[in-house]
């Protein structure tokens, strides 16, 4: 029986090829396409779920900043006995880790300082040494897998000592496994807080707190009792909020945030698109199926008086629909290798290799079956007893035709809801890049700093500046950015937090920032560790008459000379918070280059005065409008991912509608002889096979346009500056579905159309 | 073997009600040959679809070897079918994607016989109708005789009690659908209990008796005087 049923199935299958070959394309493409969403989805979702106690350790949020005082963890600790564990970070000890005596061989990666607490809460796999020393003892630190290699070749390196930003010397006591790449954090290495005195400093608020808790505990009572415990102790306002690490990498609008973070929403709305994709192609496979269901009747109908029964007939339509399906997933595994070997995989935020060929095939199984086990449940409208009797046709056609109506409708919707989208999206993408942050970035070259050359940084300037092509040259920390260095200070009684951007003395000229009030730095030593604040933090905390008083830095005071306008040091998704330059050479690890007339050449002579003094090191430039579009990255992403998933979304849509058109004209035929006989010219018929799918996309649109309207405002109030929705970008998306439908049929009708009547209707 | 009695059948739609049989009263013995005869839409067909288990009366009582059968359910009808009841149609009704072989191997599938028995009663049979050197063609690189041939094959192979033929030379020409006829004949003679439904008068003198339709009705029965034919079983 079972050779007979799949004998059947197949030699349908192959019988139909024009359907199953639609199908099994159709069907490809939207597995694939759900294979790389859901691997994405999970990845996503997987965040710090290596940490076994990600689900119970707890990040204090403080109002909406992630940092405050050192010693607010041992504070909770002491007072709250529920409190299992509780540790303090601060993720400012430093940015690179260079070789001791190979100043050019660095590994960039945040260290943290921290307590042998943390190593009771995160999971550690410690390759080599001892992990608590590096919390105990202030001359050793631990250090990540990854950072051992590249700075010795080697994880065996117990002993072995490092500088930390070129300065402090560390001996490595332990070596852990990097944490993996859905981690929210990816430390290059571990010291002890012991050395940060500023920790005991009440005034000063750049620590991370993490407690360890029992989440049945965690209620609005215990975090009310915190916020109490702490506003009591330092006299402040503070509001609790507690983030499980598990959650942290969705953590949105928290300042200061040092983890990586995505918004969930976007995730989510992948995942909507993986759905979808794979519903308009189960829709395709069920239309097809009801649409060559009245041909297969006489199939059914024999096997019923051969002594078939239902079940029979049921088990062919899954068969069917799991060869298909199994097809279509063996197609789907090579459209994905094709994917992941091309440039798109740079799109998607994670790397496919990571899920082997067993998730790979488990995956596609799940999709496959799935799809086959839900098109074969859906209701064909065929019953035994009716079609014996010819109800069948009578009665359920006119709904079955109108069930084709709705699901045809949803297909354009969603078809018509990604393509406006797209054009939303990628209004909003020019928008963006064509913006004006208030800041000159055209034409300027930036690179890292070798070990060497900061300690010559004069010498390199004028060598730079040799160049009739180089016209200025400064130095900062880093570029724009919003991971800057984030100081919380208690000043004149009260908390204010900021973000710091260390900088060279000419940093403001050459950026074209224009400072109101105050002075610009000038080369005078005397400048050395002056502030320059943003309007932003003058307006927050009215600091207008601390111009020329002193601030705390990290060591004494220093004045506040200048009063800047504010300006997107980051991206559009950021309102301008407050921020200060930092005169403070020491820390500049970025050069930048203005430069006019022949690129080649300039870049070619800032290699060469790169490489006089550092030979070994790689010279890797960018420019910093790049690096300003680096931040609409995931944007830019987002908007060809989408665009793609759109493009394929029409794509099953069009084979769907090229299918049913193909069963409407055959189911036509006849009426189409008559009609032509009767006078009708070949426009008409051709208009007549087009009408339905006209109408169905026109009703479409009406219901697309104020979905379109309301998820795309949602999307756009995640900027603080966004262009304005047009009314032609929905008329521009009907018109593109529209025209991809007529263009798909009209082959299939001009054929039908201009076929002589007389062979028509004996063809029927 | 076959008993009707005021057999009733109304097709009802939003508008009309017609009236396809009114109070049909048919007695088919076993290994009788009955032709129903009778103009397009007297009934003729739902007749036959209702003595095969394929539709249901409105109203009357249906007697198979003295058994009632117009209130089977679904269930019974499929297994009263399976096996005793084999059918011939006008269009020979062969599945397309299926070759000669397994079109007539069908039944036997669904009787749950090993492929062996399987086997040897399908090459039996194929001999028999001379369509054995087509085994593997499809039905459509066949002619309209040879079709038939394998509808009859499928019909005869699980050796039924009863065939129905409805109209089994309606798309033949005269030489292929006396060829036909002739089989039925011959599967009558060997014992198969044959109701079918045609339009040629020639072909109803190859049964022992024509009942002929009108509007519905039983009009007239007429008996083959050339025929001879003794009731075995009432």
């Amino acid at each position: 029986m079972t050779n007979y049923l799949l004998k059947t199935a197949f030699r349908h299958i192959i019988h139909r090829k024009y359907f199953s070959l639609l199908n099994i394309v159709g069907f490809a493409m939207a597995f694939a396409t759900s294979l790389i969403i859901f691997f994405y989805v999970i990845f996503e979702y997987s965040f710090d779920s290596h940490h076994e106690k990600a689900a119970t350790v707890y990040r204090i949020e403080f109002g909406d900043q992630v940092i405050y005082k050192g010693i607010t963890a041992q504070l909770l600790k002491d007072k709250m006995p529920e409190i299992k564990n509780a540790t303090t970070l601060s993720p400012y000890a430093g940015q690179v880790i260079v070789h001791p005596t190979q100043p050019d061989n660095i590994y960039a990666g945040r260290v943290f300082q921290s307590d042998s607490a943390l190593s009771k809460m995160l999971t550690f796999d410690v390759l080599m040494g001892d992990l608590d020393a590096a919390f105990i003892d202030k001359s050793k630190m631990a250090i990540a897998s990854d950072a051992a290699l590249q700075l010795f070749g080697s994880t065996s390196v117990i002993g072995e000592k490092v500088l930390i930003n070129y300065g402090r010397e560390m001996e490595i006591c332990a070596v852990y496994k990097s944490f993996p790449s859905n981690s929210s954090f990816s430390p290059a290495g571990f010291m002890s807080i012991k050395q940060n005195q500023s920790r005991f400093d009440r005034s000063e608020s750049s620590f991370l707190t993490f407690v360890e808790l029992d989440s049945h505990l965690v209620t609005e009572r215990l975090k009310q009792r915190m916020a109490e415990i702490l506003n009591a102790e330092f006299d402040d306002e503070v509001t609790i909020h507690l983030r499980a690490l598990k959650d942290v990498h969705f953590a949105e609008k928290i300042n200061y945030e040092y983890a990586k973070v995505t918004k969930r929403s976007t995730v989510d709305l992948f995942l909507s698109i993986a759905f979808l994709i794979l519903i308009i192609s189960v829709i395709n496979y069920y239309n097809f199926k009801c649409g060559i269901m009245p041909t297969r009747e006489k199939n059914f109908f024999v096997q019923e008086v051969n002594g078939a029964k239902l079940k029979h007939i049921r088990l062919t339509l899954l068969i069917e629909g799991l060869i298909v399906c199994v097809v279509a997933a063996a197609l789907a595994y090579l459209l994905v290798e094709l994917f992941n070997s091309s440039q798109l995989s740079d799109l998607v935020p994670y790397d496919l290799k990571e899920f082997g060929l067993g998730q790979r095939l488990l995956m596609l199984s799940a999709i496959s079956i799935s799809a086959a086990v839900i098109s074969v449940l859906l209701p064909t409208g065929f019953k035994f007893t009716d079609t014996l009797v010819g109800k069948y046709r009578q009665a359920s056609t006119k709904s079955f035709i109108s069930m084709r109506g709705i699901l045809m409708t949803f297909q354009f919707i969603a078809s018509l809801v990604l393509i406006i989208s797209s054009i939303v999206i990628y209004q909003q993408k020019q928008f963006l890049l064509h913006y004006d942050t208030g800041i000159a970035t055209n034409n300027i070259l930036s690179f890292p700093l070798s070990g060497k050359i900061k300690k010559n940084l004069d010498s390199f300037t004028s060598e730079l500046k040799k160049s009739a092509h180089i016209t200025d040259v400064t130095y900062a920390a880093h570029g724009p950015s919003n991971t800057m260095m984030g100081w919380g200070r208690t000043i004149d009684g009260e908390s204010a937090s900021f973000y710091v951007w260390p900088v060279a003395e000419n940093f403001l000229s050459f950026f074209d920032v224009k400072v109101l009030k105050g002075r610009d730095y000038s080369t005078n030593t005397m400048d050395n560790n002056t502030f320059i604040f943003n309007q932003t933090a003058i307006d927050k905390y009215n600091w207008e008459h601390k111009l020329n008083k002193q601030f705390p830095t990290f060591s004494g005071e220093a004045d506040m000379i200048g009063i800047c306008e504010n300006f997107n040091y980051a991206s559009l998704h950021h309102t301008v918070d407050p921020m200060c330059f930092w005169l403070n050479r020491g820390r500049c690890n970025m050069a930048f280059v203005k430069f006019s007339g022949n690129l080649p050449l300039v870049i070619d002579h800032v290699e060469n005065c790169f490489k006089d003094v550092s030979p070994n090191q790689m010279f890797d430039y960018g420019f910093v409008d790049d690096t300003y579009q680096a931040y609409y990255k995931s944007e830019m992403n987002l908007f060809k991912l989408i665009s793609f998933f759109s493009f394929i979304a029409l794509l099953i849509t069009a084979i769907g509608i090229t299918g049913l058109v193909t069963i409407i004209t055959q189911r036509h035929i006849k009426e189409i002889g008559i009609r032509k006989a009767n006078g009708a010219r070949i426009y008409d018929i051709i208009k007549l096979l087009n009408r339905k799918i006209t109408y169905t996309i026109i009703i479409a649109f009406v219901i697309s346009v104020p979905l379109v309207w309301y998820l795309m405002e949602l999307w756009m109030n995640n900027f603080i500056v966004h262009t304005a929705i047009q009314w032609y970008y929905f008329l521009l998306g009907g018109m593109g579905v529209w025209l991809l439908a007529t263009l798909v049929t009209l082959r299939q009708t001009w054929k039908a159309a201009s076929q002589n009547p007389i062979k028509a209707l004996r063809y029927e | 073997m076959l008993r009707t009695n005021n057999l009733q059948k109304v097709f009802r739609t939003e508008e009309v009600e017609t009236t396809a049989l009114n109070n049909v009263n048919i007695h088919v013995q076993k290994g009788e040959f009955v032709a129903i005869m009778g103009p397009s839409g007297c009934g003729k067909s739902t007749l036959l679809n209702i003595i095969g288990l394929l539709d249901n009366p409105t109203d009357g009582e249906l007697f198979f070897d003295g058994q009632e059968i117009a209130s089977f359910k679904e269930r019974q009808r499929t297994n009263l079918r399976k096996g005793n009841i084999g059918f011939v149609f006008q269009s020979f009704n062969l599945i397309d994607e299926l070759n000669v072989f397994e079109n007539i191997e069908m039944p036997l599938v669904y009787l749950k016989l090993s492929a062996k028995e399987r086997r040897e009663r399908v090459q039996k049979v194929m001999e028999r109708m001379q369509i054995a050197h087509r085994a593997k063609h499809f039905p459509q690189q066949l002619s309209g005789g040879q079709q038939q041939r394998v509808a009859i094959a499928r019909a005869v192979v699980a050796s039924p009690k009863l065939i129905l033929a409805d109209e089994p030379t309606g798309n033949l020409d005269s030489r292929n659908g006396a060829e036909v006829m002739n089989l039925l004949r011959q599967l009558n003679e060997e014992g198969t209990t044959i109701v079918m439904v045609t339009h040629s008068a020639e072909h109803a003198e190859y049964a022992h008796r024509t009942i002929n339709l009108f509007d519905g009705h039983v009009v007239t029965e007429q008996i083959h005087q050339n025929k001879s034919f003794e009731a075995v079983e009432l």
